[in-house]
């Protein structure tokens, strides 16, 4: 058994939604089946077979070549398996993923990992706006796994986050941890501006102080010991990222916030 | 064009027509009489099928910014339920707050061909008419919302004659193009504003020092004075809150026998009793609305599930926003007129309060005697989606399984209730007093809700079957103004129904008044306050249908 892998034969003028293309969708279909499947592209539809070649036939690991960032929705409410993408790849990437793997080499547009709610996604490149969010209206954005991101992440980073941890080795972008419940974000790099903007719990964790300062609205509660860090760090051993290879520290600053709202969110800053 | 409808059984209560093996002709719309000479170009055989007027759905919610907040605050109810485009019908979504065209589709599928907007407030009313606008098929109209509005309230504080608030109740109806008057929470609207959180029927409005009582009187006084068919249309004081009962009654008794409509009733019929401290008050409530000739009633029902709460009641919607499911909601204010608030809500099946609500609904139904004067209204969205009609018509029509629901419910308020040992089991005859004729006098329409000569065509044809809730959701031919729109359950034409109103007579005088009170106080003159006729007619889709005014005159 080989990967089954899809190439896209070449760049689509308009958006396709591959949620159909995940290993809970195929499992149980020939190649034959899936070059038949009709994947929504634009206002029409368009079969399997006419977008990409197909190759391979292990369903539980599906790969995406040359692939663009027109494809939507790639493992969308996956719940085991394991997706790779090379290339760049659309919107709406491991929305309501439940388990399973997806990784990409190359970078995601917004609302990557939205809503979210176990297994692990690893962008191998930026991740756009909304990373690990909420669709609008709704009240919970990722509810648990992992995000880890090599390069940065775009704005909004967390929106509404509940569970689960966002490890950035990058730099994030402005509004980083908006509306956050709960729920982890590391940053390696810099923050934008706006960090933790109507935070309500959760912790941000930063390695350098950020450039434009900590936000009026959060308090600054003096220097901490805090013994739950060098447990974090060990958690981080076993992930593929550079997160394995900090040197754990457990001495931070401590900002609480949002105190516009509740404010018991914080940002921790290695010190 | 002769259409002639052959062998149906046909009910059709505004006649005192039971079961009868009739035939229907219709030509431009219209039954006719049996003509003698023309020929019939088309003939639908409907031997075995039951023949009704088309339901008149006369509360419900599907116009006016509520429900575009509605729409606006709950995306995850649109994207639930979402239904691509065809050939003939436009796309929509929506389950709790469907879009304007999804809605007038699935009345027409359900059997349905008239929807009344029951909140529709002044100022919003341009809102609300282009929203029905895009509701196909049916018909509709609205009722303006008066009572907590500040011209109102001065005029009463100032303790202006009789004559000049029907001036004033007549201007407004005339001008928001509305088919009766609806009361939201007698002036605790405004007494919201005033930072009040309750009001009971004999509290004063601490600015206008006003009190829900003299607000009722005085608008139910000038509607019936008016002519107005449709009774003051009330959603009493105190919605929801246990104990309620009490209030509810003493609106019913307390309005000196002028015509009077509650609504919702269930929502007011709540005691205190039982170590939960809510109880079912709707033995109290039916006993006096069958003593009371002049009031009416619908239910309101709510059924489990998800759905929307919207209302013109801001201070109870901001009473129980901790129950908003999910936790989102709003209150506003809305011009100097009234406000709003809209809170989604899931009635659950395991909970007590929920569970009496569903079995005090139920009771309302069988125990108020007289099926004129009861109304099959779910509050749309407020108890539940007028989708689920067929379901509740069937646990009105089918003891056995009003019982098996029943005893699936919280056993606690299963104890609660009565509800079980009530036999009575609506008839088909019955069911259509219920929807058709009765809501059609109710609300004034002299042409619909009958299958008289003269009458629309707006007729229902269902196959007969023991499971009601099949049955209903499912009519075998739906005609609207003599055009078939719905065959086999599915929509096969679509047309555009008209909007009824009122147009009572009144001394433009009042006008001197309210001219520079909206160049002080509103966003709007008063010149644009207007909709005019044209604006309803003018695409050539939309039309009016005056109706007829009763006879008024001062009491």
């Amino acid at each position: 058994m080989s990967a089954l892998t899809f190439t896209l034969k070449a760049a689509p003028a308009q958006r396709v939604d591959c949620s159909l293309l995940t290993p809970d969708e195929l499992a149980e279909k020939s190649v034959a089946d899936i070059a038949a499947i009709e994947l929504a592209v634009g206002n029409t539809v368009e079969r399997v077979d006419s977008l990409f070649d197909i190759s391979g036939n292990d369903v539980n690991d599906i790969k995406f070549s040359n692939s663009c960032d027109k494809l939507d929705f790639v493992g969308r409410n996956m719940t085991s398996g394991k997706i790779t993408i090379d290339g760049n790849v659309g919107a709406y990437l491991g929305i309501f993923l439940e388990g399973g793997e997806i990784e990409v080499n190359g970078n995601t547009e917004g609302y990557t990992a939205c809503e979210m709610k176990s297994g692990q996604i690893k962008i191998n490149g930026n991740a756009g706006d909304f990373l690990g969010g909420v669709r609008p209206g709704r009240r919970n954005g990722m509810t648990g796994g992992v995000v880890i991101v090599t390069g940065d992440t775009g704005a909004r980073t967390g929106d509404h986050m509940r569970r689960g941890m966002i490890l950035i080795e990058g730099n994030a972008g402005d509004y980083c941890g908006s509306r956050m419940i709960s729920g982890t974000i590391a940053v390696l790099g810099n923050v934008g501006s706006h960090l933790g903007y109507a935070m309500k719990r959760g912790t941000v964790l930063l390695t350098k102080a950020p450039s434009q300062g900590i936000s009026a609205n959060f308090n600054d509660c003096g220097s901490h010991t805090l013994a739950f860090l060098p447990l974090l760090f060990a958690s981080f051993t076993k992930l593929d990222s550079q997160f394995a290879k900090v040197d754990s520290f457990s001495r931070v600053q401590r900002y609480a916030g949002d105190v516009g709202g509740i404010g018991m969110g914080e940002i921790l800053v290695k010190i | 064009m002769l259409t002639k409808l052959t062998g149906g059984k046909i009910y059709d209560p505004a006649h005192g027509v039971d079961g009868e093996i009739r035939d229907i002709y219709i030509r431009d719309g219209r039954i006719i009489n049996r003509p003698l000479d023309e020929k019939v170009t088309t003939e639908i055989d409907l031997r075995g099928k039951i023949v009704m007027a088309g339901a008149i759905d006369m509360h419900t919610h599907i116009g006016g910014g509520k429900v575009n907040i509605a729409r606006t605050m709950l995306p995850e109810d649109h994207a639930q339920d979402v239904i691509a485009r065809t050939e003939l019908m436009r796309s929509g979504c929506g389950h709790a707050a469907p879009s304007t065209l999804t809605a007038g589709y699935r009345y027409a599928e359900m059997g349905y061909t008239a929807g009344f907007e029951p909140a529709i407030l002044p100022i919003n009313a341009r809102q609300a008419h282009m929203e029905m606008h895009d509701t196909p098929i049916i018909d509709k109209g609205g009722y303006a919302m008066l009572g907590s509005d500040d011209f109102l309230l001065r005029m009463m504080a100032s303790n202006n004659d009789q004559q000049a608030i029907n001036n004033y109740v007549a201007w407004t109806l005339t001008h928001s193009q509305a088919i009766g008057i609806k009361v939201v929470n007698p002036g605790g609207i405004n007494a919201f504003k005033f930072n009040q959180r309750k009001l009971d029927l004999d509290e004063r409005n601490k600015f206008y020092g006003v009190t829900p009582r003299e607000i009722l009187l005085r608008l139910a006084r000038a509607v019936k004075e008016l002519g107005i068919p449709h009774p003051l249309h009330v959603h009493g004081c105190n919605l929801g809150v246990p104990g309620n009962l009490n209030t509810t009654i003493d609106t019913m008794e307390g309005i000196e026998g002028l015509p009077m409509h509650m609504t919702h009733i269930q929502f007011h019929s709540y005691g205190t009793e039982g170590d939960f401290k809510f109880s079912s008050g709707s033995a109290q409530i039916a006993e006096t609305i069958n003593k009371h000739k002049n009031i009416t009633a619908d239910v309101g029902q709510i059924l489990f599930g998800q759905t929307v709460t919207a209302s013109g009641d801001n201070m109870r919607q901001h009473a129980a926003h901790p129950h908003a499911h999910p936790n989102k909601w709003v209150c506003m204010d809305i011009e100097c007129d009234a406000g709003c608030g809209v809170l989604p809500f899931k009635y659950k099946d395991q909970s007590y309060v929920n569970a009496l609500q569903w079995m005090i609904g139920l009771e309302t139904f069988l125990m108020v005697d007289d099926p004129w004067r009861v109304f099959l209204t779910t509050d749309h969205p407020n108890g539940a989606p007028f989708t689920s009609y067929p379901h509740l018509i069937k646990l009105l029509m089918d003891k056995t399984f009003r019982n098996d629901v029943l005893s699936t419910l919280h056993p606690e308020a299963q104890k609660a209730s009565h509800l079980g040992s009530l036999d009575r089991e609506y008839t088909m005859y019955e069911i259509a007093i219920m929807t058709r004729a009765g809501a059609a006098k109710l609300v004034g329409l002299a042409d619909r809700g009958h299958l008289g000569e003269g009458g629309a065509a707006d007729i229902t044809v269902y196959t007969d079957d023991a499971d009601r809730e099949k049955m209903f959701s499912s009519p075998d031919y739906v005609f609207k103004d003599g055009k078939i729109v719905v065959k086999d359950g599915h929509l096969i034409d679509v047309t555009w129904g008209t909007t009824h109103v009122v147009k009572p007579e009144y001394d433009n005088s009042i006008e001197k008044e309210l001219k520079p009170y909206f160049d002080r106080y509103h966003t709007q003159k008063m010149g644009n306050f207007k909709i005019s006729d044209d604006e309803i007619v003018d695409d050539g889709r939309g039309s009016l249908t005056v109706q007829p005014l009763h006879k008024g005159g001062a009491i």
